[in-house]
């Protein structure tokens, strides 16, 4: 595609956002051709997905088709109290896996009301982060405690992984096969936590406190950056480090960015290596710089994200290859997390379930043994014996003509095609086969 | 359309790799070739809760450790096991008793893990169950090779979630799920019809494997998988044989799966873990187990797939020699009681010795991983055998164990 085609391009769409503009570069670049910009109808089924983890209402479907204001929409989707919940239980699972683990003390409940609280109070990031790391009280009452005590046997390496994109487990037994950091890296951040005290009060409840830390040298904790404590308030000073390191800006830009296309700019997105460099550097340390600038507001940054071009190119490909998709030319199609299918289902069915009903359809679809417990990668994982019972189960009953169903369950108009295929088959028939298309399980 | 399990996953990962090569989240195992071998299956009996030695296969009925149990005879000369197994004791000479297994792990989950995949749990490097392991080295199938009853079996890890257990607790409610599809086959395809433009639009791997699931899912239904579960098609002097107990249903069904060309199947006995009452416990356990497989062992080597099928009697751990404030028995990895046989290993034996209380092993002990390279030993995998996992870290197959060596 040549260049002055690109340009027309760029130049018909509605925002010259600084994102785009280095796409478009990277993009002529690699001879990389992006895809449209997706319909009305599929921008506001994604972004609802992306923001709120559901699909639309089909009144906001209605809505939508009137108004068709898209930054107005990302708006009203940022103010909404379901933004705060979902957010939470996306960072609730990068911050303890997914998966509710027999004899678990950490209460998951209580870290995400936190988290859901903060988000919706307007908490920067990175106070948010400081907060999870050097969390002390009970936990019982105070979320963040809940985060270190899950990660109590290896703090470092989960605060690595999620807020520096590094992957210090490899270093716990030997010095990282591709990269800089060493043993020795690994258990000097290890001893930030030496101070760590847990402190069983009652079964839920779990005290988590700081002890004095040992001044001798030789014990003494370093950052990766090979910043030492000067204080006795270690976890606090370790929190400070990282929130002010230039990874953590990275981190929190590119895990952000992965939430909304199911790609990272570093991928897998918390690994960090000079083996797995940024697909575009450029982009990675413009939206760092930014992130930074806009003090972690984490709708601010989200905002910006989705107001641009790249947010909105369509997933359908002609023969789109890897580096489009890598480079964020069309967008990566991706399955629905549980927490989205489970809330989507409800949404496309009419259904409200309440706390134990969500838990058990959660539980069902959650594999912990498939499900990477980092949450840095976004695949289809559903196993046969999972689509058997799916299929097995029965049909809730819609009401609604055949458009009407289409709307409600795949949040569109049925196709010519469609609508002779349906013409003469059980409603039943047809909300089964859209409740079980590959187009609802996925995000496109 | 049999279940091409090889070719769907060669094109359906070739897809992945060239969609996500280098980006480490896709898990591709690749195994080097392994050697020829003739053992087909595997069938494993897990003990869950940790199943006490002394009431089972190593009794010490002239020890104060020994507790209220007796001493029977087998068909082994100069090999008693509890009481508690009369019908096992006839079949003694089909099996190996391994009473110097030794282990580090105590707690439950940690040692579930282990006896399952070989190797310590940890969180950032998930391992591959036996069945996986086993499952992986088919090439094409009609059903699903690895297949746990009454469990949720444990995960493949690294080698894909195509060789997850196909777990089914109740096979009579797995069976009317399968009937389920069955009837609603005319619906399945219209979902197909439906779905066909979106899977032409899209022609991205994830959806080309949901798509290739549903297919399997459709003649699954009505296959001979579907058919093995339903024990109503066996005769009700056959089902009576094996006893009427959920356990007998689980042994009657594993033999009709193995029958079947499932190669990996796991049948559970829950409540072992006798911490309080352990003799009558135990009594009660070994009664629901005795006969379902004795009967098993029976048709297994009547029918001649004893052969090459390798029969594994396990749990988390064994149970300690002295007995606490509750009559029970606690965790006793120490000394972890297996028992194992088929598939042309040396039977009708003894492996390792414990002392006189039950206290210590005598002499030589082997470990889980030594267990893992027997058995894979008889599948043709080396015990060192590398995998390479997502994130291009080659991993042997066994924690550095090597083969028990009375076993082969």
């Amino acid at each position: 595609m040549t260049s002055s085609v690109l340009m027309m391009i760029a130049m018909t769409t509605t925002a010259i956002n600084p994102i785009d503009e280095i796409l478009l570069r990277d993009w002529k670049k690699h001879d990389i051709q992006p895809s449209g910009i997706c319909s009305d109808d599929e921008f506001l089924r994604r972004v609802s997905l992306d923001l709120i983890g559901r699909i639309p209402t089909v009144d906001e479907l209605h809505a939508f088709r009137n108004d068709r204001d898209r930054p107005a929409q990302i708006s009203r989707l940022l103010e909404s109290p379901e933004f705060s919940r979902f957010q939470a239980e996306i960072w609730t699972s990068i911050l303890i896996g997914y998966a509710e683990e027999a004899e678990e003390l950490a209460s998951r409940r209580i870290l995400s009301s936190w988290l859901a609280s903060a988000i919706e109070r307007r908490v920067p990031w990175d106070d948010v982060t400081r907060n999870l790391i050097s969390a002390e009280g009970q936990s019982a009452f105070d979320g963040p405690v809940n985060f270190l005590l899950h990660n109590r046997d290896s703090p470092a390496v989960r605060i690595s992984r999620v807020f520096l994109g590094v992957r210090l487990d490899c270093a716990q037994c030997h010095d990282h096969p591709h990269d800089r950091w060493t043993q020795s890296d690994f258990e000097h951040m290890a001893r930030f936590f030496d101070v760590m005290e847990f402190d069983e009060q009652s079964e839920s409840n779990i005290i988590l406190r700081n002890a004095v830390p040992d001044t001798e040298e030789d014990n003494r904790p370093r950052f990766l950056t090979g910043a030492r404590p000067r204080t006795s308030r270690w976890r606090d000073e370790l929190a400070l480090y990282t929130i002010r390191s230039r990874p953590f800006a990275r981190a929190f830009a590119n895990r952000v960015w992965y939430q909304l296309f199911g790609q990272g700019i570093v991928h897998p997105v918390d690994d960090f290596s000079q083996l797995n460099p940024p697909v575009n550097s450029e982009l990675l340390e413009h939206l760092a710089t930014t992130a930074r600038d806009s003090e972690f507001d984490l709708r601010r940054f989200l905002s910006y994200i989705c107001g641009s071009n790249a947010y909105q190119r369509t997933s359908a490909n002609s023969p789109a290859g890897r580096s489009a998709i890598e480079r964020f030319a069309v967008r990566k199609l991706r399955p629905l997390s549980s927490q989205q299918y489970v809330s989507s289902v409800g949404v496309a069915t009419s259904r409200i379930f309440d706390e134990v009903e969500r838990s058990e359809l959660l539980a069902g679809l959650v594999s912990s043994d498939s499900d990477d417990p980092f949450a840095a990668t976004w695949e289809y994982r559903e196993s046969v014996q999972q689509l058997i019972t799916q299929l097995a189960a029965s049909t809730p009953i819609v009401a609604g003509s055949t458009p009407g169903l289409f709307n409600k369950i795949l949040s569109r108009q049925p196709t010519a095609r469609e609508t002779q295929l349906c013409a003469g088959r059980s409603k039943s028939d047809i909300v089964f086969a859209l409740l079980h298309s590959d187009e609802f399980r996925f995000s496109h | 359309m049999p279940f091409r399990r090889r070719q769907f996953i060669g094109g359906v990962l070739s897809g992945f790799s060239a969609f996500a090569a280098g980006v480490g989240a896709n898990p591709i195992a690749t195994a080097q070739q392994a050697r020829e071998s003739t053992v087909k299956r595997c069938v494993v009996l897990w003990m869950d809760g940790g199943p006490s030695q002394f009431e089972t296969f190593d009794p010490k009925p002239d020890s104060s450790t020994g507790g209220d149990v007796g001493a029977i005879q087998t068909s082994v000369p100069g090999l008693d096991i509890s009481e508690f197994l009369p019908e096992m004791a006839k079949r003694m000479d089909q099996l190996s008793v391994v009473r110097n297994l030794s282990s580090m792990e105590g707690e439950h989950n940690r040692a579930q893990y282990l006896m399952h995949t070989g190797y310590p749990r940890i969180d950032t490097f998930p391992r591959p169950a036996l069945g996986a392991i086993a499952a992986h080295d088919v090439s094409v199938s009609n059903v699903p090779q690895y297949v746990s009853l009454g469990s949720r079996g444990f995960g493949p890890a690294f080698l894909g979630p195509q060789y997850g257990p196909f777990s089914i607790r109740d096979p009579e409610s797995a069976r009317e799920m399968l009937e389920v599809l069955r009837r609603r086959r005319s619906r399945v395809e219209f979902l197909r019809d439906l779905s066909a433009n979106f899977s032409q639009r899209y022609t991205d791997p994830a959806v080309q494997q949901r798509q290739a699931m549903i297919q399997q899912i459709t003649h699954l239904a009505d296959s001979p998988f579907s058919r093995a579960l339903d024990l109503e098609r066996e005769s009700r002097r056959r089902r009576a044989a094996y006893g009427n107990s959920h356990f007998s249903r689980l042994c009657l069904t594993a033999r009709r799966l193995l029958e079947t060309g499932v190669r990996f199947v796991e049948i559970q006995q829950d409540g072992w873990d006798s911490h309080t009452n352990n003799l009558s416990v135990t009594r009660r356990l070994c009664g629901r187990i005795d006969q379902p497989w004795a009967v098993l062992m029976d048709e297994l080597s009547a029918s001649g797939l004893l052969d090459d099928t390798v029969v594994l009697w396990m749990g988390e751990f064994g149970r300690t020699p002295d007995i606490n404030g509750a009559a029970g028995r606690d965790h006793f990895p120490a000394v972890s009681p297996i028992v194992i046989g088929g598939a042309g290993l040396r039977s009708g034996q003894v492996i390792g010795a414990t002392n006189e209380s039950g206290r210590e092993i005598v002499g030589d002990s082997v470990g889980v991983p030594d267990l893992f390279a027997t058995v894979l030993d008889r599948f043709g995998i080396e015990a060192d055998h590398e995998f390479t996992t997502s994130f291009d870290s080659p991993t042997p197959a066994t924690d550095s164990g090597t083969p028990i060596r009375g076993l082969l």
